[in-house]
């Protein structure tokens, strides 16, 4: 399988502490890979490095086979973070306005009128269709999650990046925005990493998990994953409410 | 149209009708980024600008264009010190701006008249080449504020996402604040130093109360700043008044109808 992200010995840390030792792992084409951790494991850390935006003390990290500090192809990346919880509700903009700008096309100086069918289409994909004239600040938090999820799905990325996607969300929006990603993730053939908070519905769907705690990460494959591994990294075990 | 006939109510109008759009469209963008004071710090240091032409005797509108710009620079630079804490480097410019400005003004005594009419305005200051310099400037903020409009717009909403979508954030907000520094340094000379900053934040104040859209809310801007200009000349005109005054107070006007309109629907 075609690797799209790959960490080897990264060590990083904002002092002189680490917060990350020898990290490696990879993730491969169609992988769904949860990142999961107590409070303060350096989660959002890992994903900030393996995006790029804090550079590792040493070590290397490889997007597309190309090295992170000299990638710039992020068309095909894409990222949401804990949007819903922290947006502005008071912008004064239409969903629609905010979709477009997930476009490259259209954030081009002028041009672009034929774009709106192309949002038109991933905002019904996402169930958004309808509310497209609303403004942002009108929707419940559930819903801005999935116009954001549009936004970043109509500059067809290939690997997408989430940040504890659903802070903020009830529980009932939270197992829609799940289930609409397994959906998306099988039309969009994506390639997933997601830090989650939420053990139980990111296991049932993740391929690989990544559990950070105690400086350290260790990749495992879901069926592998077992109540020893967890205990290790949270300190106490979790049980699946089934 | 009476009112019309006279040559420098002409330049007036002219100068005013494309201070009303620049300063309007700037406006709506710093508001959203809650940068509302950006407006105040530099149009005190192109007080100083003024204040430094009078002293040494160069074009004082150029000396506030070039403060203003040296202005913003210097509030991207701070801002990188105080990266959570964006009012401290308006605070700081604006105080050094004002500083400025008082120590040049008691350094040339003689120059009063003319200094008020940069802090309150003037209609019938804004000479021929005043014009020219408001109306090339203008379009080329007008152009350029086309060029950046939907970078602009996205980094305003989200920061982080346009960053992550390639767009190059550093560079634009430093073009931004130069585009900024420059409307203001153009504004004083028919608003005032004093009011500038009303007239970039008060319409813009409008158009998000009443705006469907981004779209609505920047045209609402530009109307209600183009209201208050054209209004605000003309007042000025009769009553001889300043400028800067009648215009900041039409805008105000309008938004207190509109709030109340609002509050009669609800």
């Amino acid at each position: 399988m075609e690797k799209i992200l790959e960490l080897k010995d990264v060590t990083f840390g904002y002092t002189s502490v680490p917060v990350l030792e020898d990290v490696n792992f990879e993730v491969e084409r169609g992988d769904y890979m949860a990142i999961i951790g107590p409070n303060g494991a350096a989660k959002s850390t890992l994903m900030k490095i393996a995006l790029g935006e804090l550079t590792p003390w040493k070590g290397t990290v490889r997007l597309f086979g190309e090295d992170i500090r000299r990638f710039n192809d992020w068309g095909r990346v894409g990222y949401l973070s804990q949007y819903a919880a922290h947006i502005n509700t008071a912008f004064p903009a239409t969903v629609e306005e905010i979709v477009m700008t997930g476009m490259r096309e259209w954030l081009r100086p002028i041009g672009g009128g034929k774009l709106h069918r192309r949002a038109e289409n991933v905002l019904d994909m996402v169930g958004m269709g309808s509310v497209k004239h609303k403004l942002i600040g009108e929707l419940s938090g559930g819903q801005r999650q999935r116009v954001f999820l549009a936004r970043l799905l109509i500059g067809s990325p290939e690997i997408i990046f989430m940040d504890e996607p659903t802070t903020g969300v009830d529980a009932i929006a939270e197992a829609e925005f799940y289930e609409l990603l397994d959906d998306t993730q099988k039309v969009y053939n994506l390639t997933i990493v997601m830090v989650s908070h939420d053990i139980n519905a990111i296991l049932k769907r993740a391929t690989k998990v990544a559990c950070v705690g105690n400086r350290k990460v260790h990749v495992h494959n879901t069926p592998d994953l077992t109540q020893e591994h967890l205990a290790e990294v949270f300190g106490y075990r979790i049980y699946d409410e089934e | 149209m009476d009112i019309l006939s006279y040559a420098f109510m002409q330049r007036a109008f002219a100068a005013g009708i494309m201070i009303a759009i620049i300063c309007s469209i700037i406006g709506t963008f710093i508001v959203l980024r809650r940068m509302s004071m950006i407006g105040d710090a530099l149009s005190h240091v192109s007080l100083s600008g003024v204040a430094a032409g009078m002293l040494l005797g160069f074009y004082p509108f150029l000396g506030a264009l070039v403060m203003s710009a040296l202005a913003a620079l210097f509030i991207e630079f701070l801002r990188n010190y105080f990266k959570k804490y964006a009012e401290i480097s308006l605070a700081v410019v604006m105080s050094g701006g004002i500083g400025l400005a008082t120590i040049l003004i008691s350094l040339g005594r003689a120059f009063n008249v003319d200094i008020f009419s940069y802090l309150f305005g003037s209609i019938v200051a804004v000479t021929p080449a005043d014009l020219w310099l408001i109306l090339a400037v203008g379009i080329f903020i007008l152009l350029s504020m086309i060029y950046i409009y939907r970078r602009l717009f996205y980094m305003t909403f989200d920061e982080d996402a346009a960053k992550f979508s390639g767009v190059n954030t550093g560079a634009i907000n430093i073009f931004f604040t130069i585009l900024t520094a420059l409307t203001v340094a153009l504004s004083i000379r028919v608003v005032g130093t004093l009011l500038v900053s009303s007239l970039m934040v008060i319409p813009a104040a409008v158009g998000i109360q009443i705006g469907k859209s981004f779209k609505a809310t920047m045209a609402i801007s530009i109307i209600v700043a183009l209201v208050s200009v054209i209004v605000g000349l003309i007042a000025s005109f009769i009553w001889n008044l300043a400028p800067g005054g009648t215009i900041v107070i039409t805008s105000v006007l309008i938004l207190v109808v509109v709030l109340l309109w609002k509050r009669g629907r609800e």
